[in-house]
């Protein structure tokens, strides 16, 4: 196992040099002016523009450029924001904990409404509750976050006054984001767990498991949920990772100053370092991500053997 | 090799699942922190987006600068009129022919670290503006001064690798142009202009020229910590914190040297949307909201318990420019055609809800120039298809409109509409910002969408960057540059106010220049005036209107005024309940 992890993160080495190789050359082959975000509306005079690209070594040729940045980013050094003239990764690392933590929660209730309901709903099929349940699941997937986002700023902000309607602070103002974000993942998780979770009930350990004289609820969550967790936890980490990969909209949304905005906003300002500096940094988290679920297959399954 | 469950994992899945979301809860509970705070004493403004600096010499949008003129001070500043005013200067003296500038600096005054103010730091504030490390793009705000860009073509010159010899030495010591002394125990400051240059005073009350610390720059740099990190200035206000994308919150600077801000907190908010901003409003979270386009209907109606609504006009100008180096723009039928064509009457009306003044040439009501008079062109479909004909464009012809704001949108499809009635076939082209303006670098377009806040309330600010060839590459017109550079190196009368006994002693002789440099002012409106009305005539721009806004303010703010230029208020007077 150590060895099968230690092969996965030296994978990471030619995964996020592809990642900025890939980064650094679409920003710049990319239409745009990055001097424009430091000039507003006025123009530069072209001896002032020559001066500032000199400054900030956009003159040099690309291949130069590129050379440099390379030897930065494996000395762990993400370049330098030209726009808010910080280090990358003190940038990076400001807004990141605020999307870890809408991510976790995101998930947290995801998880929780989401393997509930496709629960309930598989060792009660057919029933009503099972129907309601389908029906609700295929509406969460269907609603677009920033549809549902805006609803329920309407009522449970604007109209009930019962959580703000945006912003980052205390507890109230991460309940109605991560809800939000959480949403599409609950209606994908409840019918994933159904799903499984029927299949899984047919099967004749349970049986046996029954005969051996297994309560109700041991059968459900020892034997059967254990082994239905496999494609649920697929979908978990997926989802996950491209949570921290920055949640644009549902951050739009709710104003909440996390990573999505921040990347948005960079590729807005031509913000060259920034771009890349995030792009790898999400690479990194989703590669880990998938390593981590790859792990858990092996203990959900102890038959699944990595050598 | 097989994976050791049991001893990596010891729990059941089950279990494990139950933990890890107990740990998840406590940690985001853990991570949120506190709660929402009092709002007595603070008032609580939003902006769309992050400023772009919080360092004064690098700051050229309407947030930066408003929040730098905030934390810092100047040598003089501009009011909510807009009119000079003496800020760290306790005196001005100018001279006749308004080329030079004297400064006495107040005595006693601090930085909000408690830091003293010297004139040094305001030599060196100004210097570093100019300097390449700084990486400015306001310069221009300074270029006029004797020596700016000697100075700063000299420092290039010394990172690039040139010797001290091969250097002019005027520019080794700083900006020839500003020199720093004392006399009888007070810290002057003399500046010296290439020529008159009549915004100076206005471009020196621009956040650029602000007075930043220079042990605390020096410092922020060997420390390797970013200046705007923790600015310091000597505005009445300093910066509690900035959180990217949330909120910058500014607290009173109880060293400032005049009155305290009544207020003792500001806060202003990154709302990112307009529907978060009413929602916002409408819940308390905001105390002024500037209520958008699609809503004004609807607020109108609004009881004014809710909210008292002010409609302010603003020193700007939406217009769409030609670029009149490609055909068929470079022919002036097809623009006066395109302008007759365009019904902006009815746009401003059933688009913009009144929102606007519909304008008639580039200069705004409020400034010197402005003619009262002057009538738009009328909207008239047969005299453009008439012009059309006459130009060789019976059958019209088609043409691009490259713009940024989705907000612009509705606008330009009515244009586009009212463009097809005489034959004019118009596409949209939406860019976004940084794409637009490579494509305006670099002379690609027909017509591009502009939208131009005043910097400083003076003519020269809508005409010289819009309008100069030296500013604008997709238009010339000789006569018009003439005039703009001759008015703007007339006296002006807010500067001829200032002239004083710097070189003259004699009480009467000040007197008599004074009143002739203000009688001689009086020519840089005539100037103005025409230089407007010949832009209008040549119709280099289909000049659409100057915008109002609806602001709606929350009935616990008492006080709250908004300024004529972003720069202009510190809310110094501003109460909430």
């Amino acid at each position: 196992m150590t060895t099968y992890i230690f092969r996965r993160l030296l994978l990471l080495i030619p995964i996020l040099w592809g990642v900025a190789t890939i980064t650094f050359f679409l920003a710049r082959v990319a239409p745009g002016d990055p001097l424009s975000m430091l000039a507003g509306q006025r123009e530069l005079s072209e001896e002032r523009r020559a001066q500032l690209e000199k400054e900030l070594g956009l003159d040099r040729p690309l291949i130069i450029q590129y050379a440099d940045y390379m030897t930065d980013v494996i000395k762990g050094d993400l370049g330098y924001s030209f726009v808010y003239k910080q280090p990358v990764t003190s940038l990076i690392l400001e807004c990141f904990p605020r999307t870890l933590v809408l991510a976790v929660s995101a998930m947290v209730v995801a998880v929780i409404i989401g393997i509930a309901g496709g629960m309930v709903s598989a060792l009660l099929p057919n029933t009503l509750y099972d129907r309601i349940a389908i029906f609700l699941s295929l509406l969460g997937i269907s609603t677009p976050v920033f549809w549902l986002g805006q609803l329920l700023i309407l009522l449970v902000a604007v109209n009930w006054r019962l959580l703000p309607p945006s912003g980052y602070g205390g507890l109230p103002f991460l309940i109605l984001p991560a809800i939000a974000l959480g949403t599409q993942s609950v209606a994908l998780l409840a019918r994933m767990t159904r799903a499984t979770m029927l299949e899984v009930l047919g099967e004749e350990y349970l049986r046996t498991a029954r005969a051996k004289g297994c309560t109700p609820v041991q059968v459900v969550f020892r034997h059967a949920f254990s082994n239905a967790l496999i494609p649920i936890v697929t979908v978990v980490g997926l989802d996950f990772a491209s949570y921290l990969s920055g949640s644009v909209l549902t951050e739009t949304v709710f104003s909440w100053p996390g990573l999505g905005r921040f990347i948005v906003g960079a590729i807005a300002n031509r913000d060259y370092a920034v771009i890349s500096g995030a792009v790898i940094f999400c690479a990194f988290f989703f590669v880990l991500i998938n390593l981590i679920v790859d792990i858990l297959y092996a203990w959900l399954d102890p038959r699944i053997k990595y050598a | 090799m097989e994976i050791q469950r049991t001893f990596l994992f010891p729990l059941s899945p089950a279990r494990a699942t139950l933990a890890l979301l107990v740990i998840c809860c406590a940690f985001f509970w853990l991570s949120c922190g506190g709660g929402s705070e009092s709002a007595k004493g603070t008032l609580y403004l939003y902006e769309p987006k992050n400023p772009t600096t919080l360092d004064p010499a690098c700051s050229w949008g309407v947030f930066d600068g408003r929040v730098c003129s905030m934390i810092f001070s100047g040598l003089i500043r501009l009011d909510e009129n807009g009119q000079v005013v003496t800020d760290l200067a306790d005196g001005l003296s100018v001279s006749e022919d308004q080329t030079r500038f004297q400064f006495v600096l107040k005595e006693g005054i601090h930085f909000a670290n408690g830091d003293p103010i010297t004139a040094y730091d305001v030599k060196y504030s100004l210097e570093r503006v100019l300097h390449p490390d700084t990486q400015s793009t306001t310069t221009w705000v300074l270029e006029k001064i004797l020596g700016a860009k000697g100075y700063t073509e000299a420092q290039a010159a010394i990172k690039a690798g040139a010797s001290h010899d091969e250097i002019d030495p005027v520019f080794l010591e700083g900006v020839p142009g500003i020199e720093i002394y004392e006399i009888s125990g007070h810290q002057v400051l003399n500046i010296r202009l290439n020529e008159p240059f009549a915004p100076f005073l206005s471009l020196l009350a621009m956040p650029a020229a602000a007075i930043v610390s220079a042990t605390d720059v020096r410092e922020a740099k060997e420390a390797g910590r970013s200046f705007e990190e923790n600015p310091v200035g000597a505005g009445p206000w300093k910066l509690d914190h900035w959180t990217r994308d949330k909120e910058i919150v500014l607290v009173r600077n109880d060293k400032y040297w005049d009155e305290l801000p009544k207020l003792e907190k500001i806060v202003f908010r990154i709302i990112p949307t307009d529907a978060n901003a009413v929602s916002e409003f409408e819940t308390g979270g905001l105390d002024v909201l500037n209520v958008p386009l699609p809503e004004v209907p609807l607020w109108r109606q609004k009881t004014q318990d809710k909210a008292i609504l002010h409609e302010i006009q603003q020193l700007h100008l939406f217009f769409l420019a030609f670029n009149t180096t490609r055909k068929p723009f470079d022919d002036l039928r097809v623009r006066k055609a395109m302008v007759h064509a365009a019904d902006i009457g009815l746009i401003l009306k059933t688009i913009r809800e009144d929102l606007g003044i519909q304008a008639k040439g580039a200069i705004p009501p409020g400034l010197l120039g402005y003619d009262e008079e002057r009538q738009p062109f009328p909207h008239d479909p047969e005299l453009a298809r008439t012009l059309l004909q006459e130009a060789g464009y019976a059958n019209g012809f088609e043409c691009e409109i490259l713009y940024t704001s989705p907000d612009t949108r509705p606008v330009l499809e009515a244009l586009q509409a009212q463009f097809s009635k005489v034959g004019i076939s118009v596409r949209l082209n939406r860019a976004e910002w940084s794409t637009y303006r490579e494509l305006r670098n670099q002379n690609n377009y027909d017509i591009a969408y502009y939208e131009w806040y005043a910097d400083y309330p003076d003519p020269d600010n809508f005409l010289f960057p819009l309008f100069h060839s030296s500013q604008n590459k997709r238009y010339r017109n000789a006569e018009v540059d003439n005039i703009i550079e001759t008015a703007r190196n007339l006296p002006d009368e807010t500067t001829a106010h200032f002239i004083d006994i710097m070189l003259m002693r004699n009480p009467k002789l000040v007197e008599v220049t004074r009143e002739k440099a203000v009688v001689d002012a009086k020519e840089r409106e005539r100037l103005y005036q025409l230089a407007d009305r010949l832009l209008y005539e040549d119709c280099p721009a289909i000049f659409m209107w100057h915008r109002k806004i609806l602001q709606a303010v929350n009935p616990r703010v008492e006080g709250y005024r908004e300024p004529l230029t972003f720069n202009g208020t510190r809310f110094m007077e501003v109460e909430t309940g």
